[in-house]
């Protein structure tokens, strides 16, 4: 296994390096660039004034000898310098990292904790009222997008009762105060990834169900509950985990945008931000760190699947 | 030569009567001079603040005003950054002047008399006993002509010829070759022309004066950002929350009379309007919010003040000169005539919205009146089938018999224009239903920035929050190398009358030299001003003062903040 994993992430390079290498060409092809939005609606300069400030904001080489450049200064650790702000990117990733992991985590564990059992309960009271009930609201959560969640989480408690949700509180404030500064984010990024994971936790049960083995199992005589969680549940739970793998990029994408309805400091204030003002550094330096997250942690599911799956080799 | 008449008015300011109630109980002698400035031809006097800062009864400060703010994009160096931001935010707090929040005039502030040495030349008189922060890197001490002139040399960007471009109040400052500190209380402004806006400019609120240390700190650590402000950061994070404390060592005296300011920043608009339903911010501005939004506001808080104040942004649609469909005069006046800015306005912002002319005459003195602009062709309802008469027969003579032009709009992205476009469509079909008109966008800052800066468009519908100043607002717009003359409109005695009103001192000729180019930019329509839209916000009912502190000089947001040393608790 070890073998494999170093394989795995020895495969992370050239994946980033693609990644990092098709970012920057989207960038560059978006209209619009750094000195547009630094200069703002002002921005009727003469030529040589432009070529002036390209020329001392290293945007006057080539797009290759940039991407190289980067690549060097990433190398040795160095994300380099927002534009717009003038700060190391390193540094503006570190102060807000730790909130879009936290909010991600809790919104895999939730989605997990909440979306499994649902399924299973949705498989086991298939064609009855609770089944029913499970899908119906898994359905509505699956349409609605987690930003319009968020949005009116926050707007509608203020309308109709005054009320907003609690603003966000640092963990060194105490940790219940936190978590409870965390909870309406985390279901609004939560309630999507739930959803699906119920929707697939029930065919996937369902399917299980029929299987010969568990036909076996309770002809055995083994209680339901036994047939359930012993027999079923594990092998249920394979095409739930790869899911779950899938839904790394939409989660951390979804927390950043959530973050951002409930002014959480995490990476989604600066992301944006930088994407509207075409701040190159600071975009190259977030996909390398959202690519690095989401290559892991399917990383990181493959091995779980194993677990899961003995007939799952490593070779 | 001294300075004449445009510099020094007489008028009584809000300030100056906000001031005056606050000393009646102390005696009337002193209000009287608050706020009065010198009529004579002689160098202003002494500015207002201190003299009425010394007769208001020193109570303590109490009480936290807060704050909620937009989520902050840039750094702290108020001579690079775009929007307001920070540099409101109490701890700078001084400018070299300022401008009246009611009259727009001239008062002083940090400089508390100038003179005029000569068209090109002027002599600033700092004042004594104002104090930067205690803190590093000024450590308290007390601020002097190096660092006004540092200030002003750094706004005009003359400090860094490679990055000129980055210093959006550089325009203020045009033909200024140099400020240098003669003495420790005297600037001499140094210009290559003469430029009478150039004071105006000096009063924008986002040219405050900075320390000369901040060479050496620079403008990114929040924690090193001092200021002669009212306000002292005590802590702020890079996201902008965070909290300010009293300047114990402020110069006009009795201010300010809240303890403490707390910022909390946000990244959207909806968080920030349920923050103030939610009673946990105290005030809201409601800046390009449509009217219904501004209704559920007050009808969640029926408690909060409401202020609504004149300055705001003018609504315009641009034609793109360099399009040989728009070079046609005919045609743009056609356009213009059959708009009803009246209808689009009341659409979007309600009772918010009001007429106006290519400058907005509520914040610059010598714009031609609202009340008269409303009774022109094209702003004029009881008019209004007679201007279509003429606007179908001047199409006609363009060539168009029925209006059969093709172009697009490029909107740019907040929903007040796309809705705006859409009815400027509706309107202009409604008349000839064989045009074209399609709906470019909604288009994000960046690519939008872009296209305005390379012409790359037919029309453009846009906003913009304007200087006070008539004759820099109107050399921007109109004059042919006007840094926001989007569409190239040129006209060479426009370029005439701009150059000739900038460099104008006396303030009767100045304003008829910029109605007389309004007047031409009127009849030859380069631009369709629908509306300029009055600003409203909310208050929370605990605080007193903010009444009667609405007014210009920067964003209504802002105004607030500054407020800041005004208001009270109730």
């Amino acid at each position: 296994m070890g073998r494999y994993i170093a394989r795995r992430v020895l495969a992370l390079i050239p994946q980033l390096l693609i990644i990092l290498a098709l970012v920057v060409v989207m960038v560059e092809l978006t209209p619009g660039n750094v000195i547009d939005s630094m200069l703002g609606d002002s921005g009727q300069i003469t030529p040589e004034a432009r070529a002036k400030l390209e020329h001392s904001l290293g945007l006057d080489k080539s797009l290759p000898v940039r991407y190289v450049t980067y690549l060097g200064g990433v190398v040795r650790g160095d994300l380099g310098v927002s534009i717009t702000r003038g700060r190391p990117v390193s540094d503006m990733i570190q102060e807000r990292v730790l909130v879009t992991t936290e909010l991600t985590l809790y919104a895999v564990v939730v989605s997990i904790v909440i979306g499994i059992p649902l399924g299973m309960a949705a498989a086991v009271a298939r064609g009855k009222v609770t089944d029913y009930a499970i899908r119906f609201f898994a359905v509505l959560f699956l349409g609605i997008p987690s930003f319009l969640v968020a949005t009116m989480m926050v707007l509608l408690p203020a309308l109709w009762f005054r009320w907003r949700p609690p603003l966000f509180v640092p963990l060194d404030k105490g940790l219940l105060p936190h978590l409870f500064s965390m909870l309406l984010p985390v279901v609004a990024v939560s309630l999507v990834f739930m959803a699906t994971n119920v929707r697939m936790m029930r065919s996937s049960f369902i399917d299980v169900m029929q299987q010969d083995y568990i036909r076996t199992a309770r002809s055995k005589g083994l209680t339901a509950t036994r047939v359930w969680f012993k027999h079923g549940l594990k092998n249920a739970l394979l095409p739930t985990v790869t899911l779950i793998g899938l839904q790394a990029a939409g989660l951390v994408s979804g927390a950043v945008v959530v973050e951002q309805v409930f002014t959480l400091p995490g990476l989604g204030g600066i992301l944006f931000d930088a994407l509207a003002r075409r701040d190159y550094p600071v975009i190259q330096g977030m996909v390398l760190l959202v690519g690095t997250a989401v290559v892991l942690l399917n990383l990181t599911i493959d091995v779980i699947y194993s677990t899961l799956d003995p007939r799952v080799s490593f070779k | 030569m001294t300075e004449t008449g445009y510099w020094s008015r007489s008028t009584v300011s809000r300030r100056g009567l906000i001031r005056g109630a606050g000393v009646m109980g102390v005696g009337l002698s002193a209000a009287a001079l608050i706020g009065c400035s010198s009529n004579s031809k002689e160098t202003v006097p002494a500015a207002t603040g201190s003299s009425a800062g010394g007769a208001v009864a020193s109570t303590a400060p109490k009480g936290t005003i807060r704050q909620g703010t937009g989520k902050l994009s840039e750094s702290y160096d108020p001579a690079t950054m775009l929007s307001a931001g920070p540099t409101y935010w109490g701890n700078w707090g001084n400018l070299a002047l300022t401008a009246n929040k009611q009259n727009y005039k001239l008062e002083p502030s940090l400089v508390e008399s100038w003179e005029v040495k000569s068209p090109t030349e002027i002599a600033l008189k700092v004042r004594k006993g104002v104090f930067f922060h205690d803190k590093a890197p000024t450590n308290g001490r007390e601020m002097n002509a190096s660092d006004v002139a540092y200030s002003l040399n750094r706004h005009a960007a003359l400090l860094d010829k490679e990055k000129v471009a980055l210093y959006p109040r550089r325009t203020n400052f045009r033909f200024m070759t140099e400020a240098v500190a003669t003495d420790a209380g005297t600037v001499t402004l140094k210009m290559s022309a003469p430029n009478s806006a150039i004071l105006n400019g000096m009063a924008d609120m986002r040219t405050p004066i900075m320390p000369v240390e901040s060479k050496d700190t620079g403008f990114t650590d929040p924690s090193k950002v001092v200021g002669t402000g009212p306000y002292m950061i005590k802590q702020l994070d890079n996201a902008g929350n965070g909290t300010l404390v009293v300047n114990p060592k402020y110069w006009e005296k009795g201010m300010p009379k809240a303890a403490e300011v707390t910022k909390q920043s946000f990244d959207t608009y909806q968080a920030n309007t349920a923050s103030f339903i939610g009673d946990t911010i105290d005030y809201l501005t409601m800046t390009n919010q449509p009217w219904s939004e501004v209704q559920a506001v007050q009808k969640a808080r029926p408690d909060a003040q409401v202020l609504k104040w004149d300055y705001g942004y003018i609504h315009y649609l641009r034609f793109n000169n360099k399009k040989q469909l728009f070079q046609d005069e005919r045609v743009r006046r056609a356009l213009t005539l059959v708009i009803d800015g009246k209808a689009i306005g009341d659409a979007f912002y309600g009772e918010l919205a009001q007429p106006t002319g290519p400058l907005v005459s509520t914040w610059v003195n010598e714009a031609i009146p609202a009340s008269e602009i409303a009774k022109r062709p094209g702003w004029n309802p009881s008019t209004k089938e007679a201007d279509i008469a003429e606007a179908k027969k001047l199409m006609e003579a363009a060539g168009f018999k029925e209006g059969e032009i093709s172009a697009a709009i490029m909107v740019f992205n907040t929903p007040v224009h796309p809705a705006n476009s859409e009815r400027v469509r509706a309107q202009w079909l409604k008349v000839w239903p064989k045009i074209k008109i399609t709906l470019d966008g909604p288009v994000d800052s960046g690519p939008f920035n872009q296209r305005l800066a390379s012409g790359n468009f037919d029309m453009m519908a846009y906003s913009n929050l304007p200087t006070t100043d008539g004759a820099v607002e109107f050399q921007n717009f109109y004059a042919s190398d006007g840094s926001r003359n989007y569409g190239s409109f040129a006209d060479p005695e426009v370029d005439k009358l701009c150059a000739a009103a900038i460099q104008e001192f006396d303030i009767a000729k100045r304003g008829a030299l910029i109605k007389q180019a309004e007047e031409i930019v009127i009849n030859k329509s380069p631009i369709i001003a629908y509306y300029y839209a009055k600003q409203v916000a909310f208050v929370t009912p605990k605080w007193a003062g903010y009444e009667g502190y609405p007014g210009p000089g920067g964003q209504s947001g802002s105004d607030l903040v500054e407020a800041c040393k005004f208001v009270s608790l109730k």
